[in-house]
């Protein structure tokens, strides 16, 4: 079986800065972080490239859960909003005219 | 005119009761003149049988006439009778036999003396009709939930609570704003039509009921008033008609964007109940929470799965494993290494040996010797031996000078010689 990942594959996989990292949304980030587990477990990753691999997958599964908990606390705060809603009273005969 | 009795016996004219009744029937029945006449007067002795039909009894100063309203034409003619009331009806002249009776049956019927407002109801149905006030396609949707309702009714009387208590049982903080007016006779013309604008033009309110309880057609005659009708044609803002029962038909009603059959239902059709949206909103609601949370759920355990890379929870198996491989091939190495180092000893070995079963001092050493003739070659043969020649004999520890004595016997060799066992199979394997 021919690797799944050539070493061209493993430069742009792993050619990310932590900006950009900081900058993906949950499906980028998850979506690479993915394709980089892959290539970790891949047979003959030369042993610098795996660093490498280790070095983006562990800062892309960190931006995922930082995505999924801002995204569960706003929902949590939402839901609280929503729920905290109270209606006003109304009296026609006071109100009306 | 009398005629003698026998006379009329002898030319057989004795008429039966029937023969004559059915005389009588027949000229009034088919005389064009009472066919289709219009007869005013009071209604008295009003019956209303369980069939529908009504029985009455129509009467003036100087005679009475019986009449009959069949349930068929008293549906058409929405007109409800009740003694005392002055009437113009229409109908055929019918005679029952066996009753010796007359009627008249009725196919159409007026209240008496408003034919002049039925008059001007037509007309300007037909001149508002004719200007496309009444086409479905000027209907303004009513608003799924108005932010306000303005009425325009009287503050007196059932018809502002009915709609009050519709309207705060199906949304009890919906704003309700009502313009007072005067709904009947003189200046009421002038208040609903002000009450329409006021509320056209409130930004509070989303739609408008213009409404009034039962009565006759004079009572509810404002809102067949042409300014009336206009007004409602004229508001921005949907209107809603709750004129009168709902057999009472007014052109209001024909203007209107929607007719409610009564007020308790023009409040039914202006506002949705509270509840049901409260219901619906809570039941997206939840379904929206749960959505979101299992979405969540779905993304966390994608992560997790992803996380759950062996290299990523434990970063020395990536060196460990090289480490491992390495020291593997290192043992393989001096294996390898090892068994070739063997094999050539080994074969030293052997070529060793052999060289040492070679070596002529050793044969010497044990005893044999070697003849060499006068030229120094090695004599192995008697073939070539003469009788007196001189040879070397070389011992191993000296050499002596010999001659050859007779008889010189060759022997006849008995097994063919042996090679030696070393010599061919301990051959370098390389």
């Amino acid at each position: 079986m021919s690797p799944k990942f050539s070493p061209q594959d493993l430069e742009t996989l792993t050619a990310l800065t932590s900006a950009q990292i900081e900058g993906m949304g949950y499906e980028a980030a998850m979506a690479r972080l993915e394709q980089v587990v892959d290539a970790l477990e891949q047979e003959g990753t030369p042993l610098q490239m795996g660093l490498k691999l280790y070095e983006v997958g562990t800062a892309l599964s960190r931006r995922c859960a930082a995505v999924l908990d801002a995204t569960e606390a706003r929902m949590v705060q939402l839901r609280q909003e929503l729920d905290g809603r109270k209606e006003e009273p109304f009296d026609p005969e006071k109100d009306g005219r | 005119m009398k005629r003698p009795f026998s006379a009329a016996q002898a030319a057989g004219k004795i008429l039966s009761v029937g023969d004559l009744t059915a005389h009588i029937k027949g000229l009034l029945e088919h005389d064009e003149g009472l066919a289709g006449v219009w007869v005013q007067g009071e209604v008295s002795n009003l019956v209303k049988a369980a069939s529908g039909h009504v029985y009455f009894t129509l009467k003036d100063e100087q005679a009475v006439i019986k009449a009959a309203l069949w349930a068929g034409v008293r549906r058409q003619v929405k007109t409800e009778l009740k003694n005392g009331d002055s009437v113009a009806v229409c109908g055929s002249i019918s005679v029952y036999a066996p009753r010796g009776e007359y009627q008249i049956i009725v196919s159409d019927l007026r209240p008496a003396g408003i034919g002049a407002l039925y008059e001007a109801f037509e007309k300007l149905k037909q001149k508002l009709a004719a200007e496309g006030l009444f086409d479905p396609a000027r209907k303004l949707p009513l608003p799924f939930l108005p932010k306000g309702i303005g009425i325009v009714t009287s503050p007196k009387g059932a018809v502002v609570q009915d709609i009050f208590r519709v309207v705060r049982r199906r949304f009890p903080n919906m704003p309700l704003y009502l313009v007072p007016a005067k709904v009947q006779g003189e200046g009421s013309v002038a208040e609903v039509v002000a009450g329409i604008q006021v509320l056209d033009q409130d930004p509070r309110v989303d739609v408008i009921i213009v409404a009034r309880g039962g009565g006759s057609l004079e009572d509810l005659w404002t809102f067949n008033e042409e300014a009336v009708c206009r007004a409602i044609a004229a508001a921005v803002k949907p209107v809603v008609s709750a004129v009168g029962h709902e057999t009472d038909t007014t052109i209001a009603d024909f203007v209107a964007d929607r007719r409610a059959a009564t007020p308790s239902q023009a409040g039914e059709l202006v506002v949705p109940v509270k509840d049901d949206l409260v219901r619906r909103i809570q039941d997206r609601r939840a379904r929206l929470t749960r959505a979101m949370e299992t979405a969540l759920t779905l993304c966390r355990q994608r992560l997790r799965k992803a996380e759950a890379c062996r290299f990523l929870q434990k970063p020395a198996l990536l060196i460990a494993e090289r480490r491992l491989k390495v020291a593997n091939l290192a043992r393989d190495v001096e294996q390898l290494a090892g068994r070739r180092f063997e094999a050539r000893r080994h074969a030293f070995q052997v070529l060793a040996a052999r060289l040492t079963s070679l070596n002529p001092r050793a044969l010497l050493r044990r005893g044999f010797i070697m003849a060499t003739d006068e030229a120094g070659a090695v004599v192995s043969s008697v073939g070539r031996l003469r009788p007196g020649q001189a040879l070397q004999l070389s011992f191993v520890d000296g050499r002596a000078a010999a001659r050859i004595e007779e008889p010189i016997e060759p022997i006849e060799p008995l097994e063919p010689v042996v090679s030696d066992p070393t010599d061919a199979s301990q051959e370098d394997p390389s």
